[in-house]
């Protein structure tokens, strides 16, 4: 996880550090269909995938999403100041990309019960292609509280 | 056909899950995320949720295929998904209670798309939500 950041660090347009993965395997996302309890074969069964019309295997919709969520939890101090995540599942990742997660600030705001920071979030593969996209709440303190 | 909108707000019977430190790991170990905090399987990184997943969708589409043509089912992509995170996932058991929060639909590609929300709401052992996670499921038509 981060250092500490404060609401005061961030402003509307603020990008995060992006976090690179891969490239991806057919081994990581078999590991992942199995801590996931998956069993959908069109992430493990080359053949079944190339009859549902996909080149090879596919990685998970929620495995491009948990590495858009890690993203969040290395640049946050605390895993815990993740309050939302939606993300939209629009390309297929397959073995071998390399996925790049990014994020940015498009809004900040203070309520009773803490320091709000929207981000839209998304991940793109080695092409530029975005394969995941959506957005994130998370929660900062302030300099200027105790 | 389309997937009937009175079907919002159906609840599904609620399902127990049980979160256990090696579940934790091997999960972790699948995504590659090494920060210490989840090293021992104590607690788990936020997205650990999508584990429940699988097991509440598979709890509703045995609802669901009482309701809708079977044949839609095997036709389903998951198109979005949504987390509320209220309290980190650890070790213990869980109640993930389902409902339908919506139905629509849309002008896809290759035809009209049906689009179920499903939404789970995983309570621990002291009926406190932990998670709400929505899935966002397409449903081609034939």
């Amino acid at each position: 996880m981060g250092k500490k950041v404060y609401f005061e660090d961030v402003d509307v347009g603020f990008e995060i550090p992006q976090f690179v993965v891969g490239p991806l395997t057919k081994e990581q996302i078999k590991n992942y269909a199995e801590a996931a309890g998956d069993p959908n074969p069109i992430h493990v069964d080359e053949n079944f995938a190339k009859m549902s019309g996909y080149r090879t295997v596919i990685a998970h919709g929620l495995m491009t999403m948990a590495y858009v969520s890690r993203m969040l939890t290395k640049w946050l101090p605390t895993y815990t100041q993740l309050k939302t995540l939606k993300t939209r599942f629009t390309k297929v990742a397959y073995p071998g990309d390399t996925l790049t997660c990014k994020g940015k600030v498009t809004q900040k705001y203070v309520k009773e019960d803490g320091n709000y920071v929207e981000l839209e979030v998304w991940s793109e593969n080695q092409d530029g292609e975005t394969v995941a996209k959506g957005s994130a709440t998370v929660i900062l303190p302030s300099r200027r509280k105790k | 056909m389309a997937l009937d909108k009175k079907l919002i707000g159906r609840t599904f019977p609620s399902t127990t899950f049980t979160v256990d430190k090696e579940m934790i790991k091997r999960y972790c170990k699948a995504i590659e995320e090494f920060d210490p905090a989840f090293k021992e399987g104590e607690t788990s990184p936020p997205t650990f949720a999508s584990c429940f997943l699988i097991p509440s969708m598979m709890g509703a589409m045995s609802e669901l295929s009482n309701l809708i043509d079977p044949s839609l089912i095997a036709r389903i992509v998951h198109g979005e998904q949504e987390y509320e995170f209220y309290r980190p996932i650890k070790p213990g058991t869980y109640a993930l209670e389902g409902r339908i929060a919506d139905i629509t639909e849309k002008m896809g590609r290759s035809g009209v798309l049906d689009i179920l929300t499903l939404e789970t709401t995983a309570k621990n052992e002291k009926g406190e939500a932990s998670v709400i996670g929505r899935a966002t499921i397409l449903i081609r038509r034939p």
